[in-house]
């Protein structure tokens, strides 16, 4: 390593990339929702297929079984099959309409499941061929354009409706996807873990907005990677409900409760999931919306196209 | 192979007289926070890989941590004032020059500087001496630019340093190092030329290391500050200890966890007797009161 390597790497930005402005909380006028909301909450409910197989020479994450990974095959497939409907069974009496990353895999095989979703008013954003099929640097160009495209147009021809929203699997993204995702007419992101508000991207055809999608509050985080139970899963989501309901005081927060059907549909932690999706509908000035609706009123309320 | 960097010599707490601090305090508590900055696309290190756990970048990673620049500094600021106190932060100089905002509302608290390297994804393994003494050149000189200040303590970027850091340390003139963990009072640390002291840094009361590593849940987190201080806040009765508390604004200062450092640090202040301060007017204190009487006298550097 020479001297070069204490150099910074300071972009017009003011970050070491260029998909978004730096842009400290201090510094932004009030952000306000429609109708004096003050916290808009997207519940995004993952419907994920994956390979049972790698294939040969694919990128896999750290951990990943080698050969035929049954079990973990199976367990998604939980998804689908039952953590969907046991997910919509608690949003539906609440008038809660989910945000559905869905595996395109899941639209061509289980049509059911989307049929149903697409009956309770749910808007499905793409989420990539099946789970395990990360988007990474990896890619050539080309070939992640395919990728997020095929999405695209997967949903598409399901419903009649192209999708407006793009989650990653695996929360993945290549320094391509912010530009490859609009071009190919995506017009907001799940992806960006950094912020309580939503803020625009920089593309250069179309327009990328990202909405805030915690890590803190996913599940695939807080249970998956931090082992916490379903009832210390309650705790922290409903601490961060309630911390940054008392911050919306002053200006407009948004947050992303994420779900993925295989895990918070069992029956053990759907009855958590419930507890704190009734104690948010409880309270005034929350706004349940899908990722459209907050990417459209973000807009307005910025001022941007 | 080296297995003891020999910088300081065995010395049993049980055999040390009493620590002195002001006006009777039991504990000195000083305050941390990592404020870092992350790199999207890091050059690589042939000693570790910024993001191993995927090709770059690494998004969920590399968000989570813009969090802290982008809403939980601000949030830090706030609760920092709400409780009167003045924070020691461990700082990427990067991102001063960055967001030299954050070092306006630094510099407008008076806050103390401890380098924590110039970006928390570029590391000081295995730097030769050239590189080693350019980082800290610039460090001071970046420091000085923002602050004003002499940077006044050390903490590897990403706790990595080399065998030669502490004579480095010494003799640019920083004040102390804490990249030790290893007591509950300061050491007097062997360097070639100069003095250095350790003072208690932790690997422990860490938010990073309980909540990110070991996985507790922030309520924990916080029941184990104010553990923490009762224990030393007992034995400071006939022997002073110092206490830090080592925080990241991109962990702590979320919705989920702000409220339980809030509570621990409504209790600290709630105790007579605590002394809450810097890491340099805890160095200073103990340059003044401690150096070179209450110790195994320290040896030349091997």
């Amino acid at each position: 390593m020479d001297l070069t390597y204490n150099d910074r790497n300071i972009h017009a930005t003011r970050l070491d990339h260029d998909h978004f402005d730096y842009s400290p909380f201090v510094a932004r006028p009030k952000f306000a929702w429609p109708n004096g909301a003050r916290l808009a909450v997207i519940v995004s409910v993952a419907v994920e297929f994956q390979d049972l197989i790698v294939p040969e020479g694919e990128w896999r994450p750290p951990g990943s079984p080698i050969s035929l990974d049954v079990r973990n095959w199976g367990h998604r497939d939980y998804g689908p099959r039952v953590g969907a409907f046991r997910l919509a069974g608690i949003l539906e009496p609440l008038g809660i309409k989910a945000t559905v990353p869905i595996s395109d895999t899941v639209l061509i095989r289980s049509p059911r499941v989307v049929d149903y979703m697409r009956g309770l008013g749910w808007e499905l954003a793409g989420h990539g061929a099946r789970a395990n099929r990360f988007v990474t640097a990896a890619l050539e160009e080309s070939a992640e354009r395919d990728y997020l495209a095929a999405s695209y147009g997967a949903i598409k021809a399901a419903t009649g409706s192209a999708p407006r929203g793009w989650m990653g699997p695996g929360q993945s993204e290549s320094d391509r996807t912010p530009r490859i995702a609009a071009e190919v007419g995506y017009d907001y992101t799940l992806d960006w873990s950094n912020d309580d508000q939503p803020y625009p991207m920089h593309v250069p055809k179309g327009r990328m907005i990202a909405l805030p999608a915690s890590v803190e509050t996913s599940d695939h985080y807080v249970i998956d990677q931090r082992n916490h139970s379903p009832s210390e899963f309650l705790q922290v989501l409903t601490d961060h409900f309630e911390g940054l309901y008392a911050h919306s005081a002053s200006t407009g927060f948004a947050m992303t409760l994420g779900l993925q059907s295989h895990r918070s549909g069992q029956p053990f932690r759907s009855k958590y999931i419930r507890s704190l999706v009734e104690h948010m509908a409880s309270k005034e000035g929350v706004w349940f919306a899908t990722g459209s609706e907050v990417a459209d009123a973000a807009r307005k309320a910025l001022g941007i196209a | 192979m080296v297995s003891d960097p020999k910088r300081y010599p065995y010395s049993a707490i049980i055999d040390r007289p009493p620590l002195k601090l002001p006006n009777d305090a039991r504990v000195a508590v000083w305050v941390a926070p990592n404020v870092e900055h992350y790199e999207y696309k890091p050059p690589m290190n042939p000693h570790r890989n910024p993001w191993p756990l995927r090709p770059h970048p690494d998004l969920p990673n590399y968000s989570h941590r813009d969090y802290g620049n982008r809403m939980g500094v601000w949030r830090m600021f706030d609760l920092f004032d709400k409780h009167d106190i003045r924070g020691t932060v461990s700082i990427n100089v990067a991102v001063w020059d960055h967001f030299p905002e954050i070092a306006e509302a630094m510099v407008a608290r008076n806050w103390d500087y401890m380098s924590h390297g110039i970006y928390n994804t570029r590391y000081a393994y295995a730097m030769d001496e050239a590189l080693e003494r350019a980082m800290i050149e610039d460090v001071i000189a970046t420091t000085k630019r923002h602050t004003g200040k002499m940077i006044s303590g050390w903490l590897g970027p990403a706790l990595s340093t080399t065998l030669r850091t502490p004579d480095l340390l010494a003799e640019y003139g920083i004040k102390y190092w804490v990249d030790y963990f290893h007591d509950d009072e300061p050491t007097e640390i062997t360097v070639k030329k100069g003095r250095l002291i350790s003072i208690p840094y932790s690997i422990e009361i860490n938010d990073a290391i309980a909540c990110g590593m070991t996985r507790q849940s922030a309520e924990t987190f916080g029941r184990m500050i104010k553990d923490q201080f009762d224990v030393l806040y007992a034995e400071g009765a006939t022997h002073p200890k110092v206490m830090a508390i080592c925080l990241h604004p991109y962990i702590i200062n979320t919705p989920s966890r702000e409220k339980y450092l809030d509570d621990a640090f409504a209790y600290i202040r709630s105790h007579d007797q605590v002394w809450v301060t810097t890491g340099e007017e805890i160095a200073d204190y103990y340059y003044a009161h401690g150096y070179g009487r209450r110790l195994p006298a320290i040896g030349e550097a091997a």
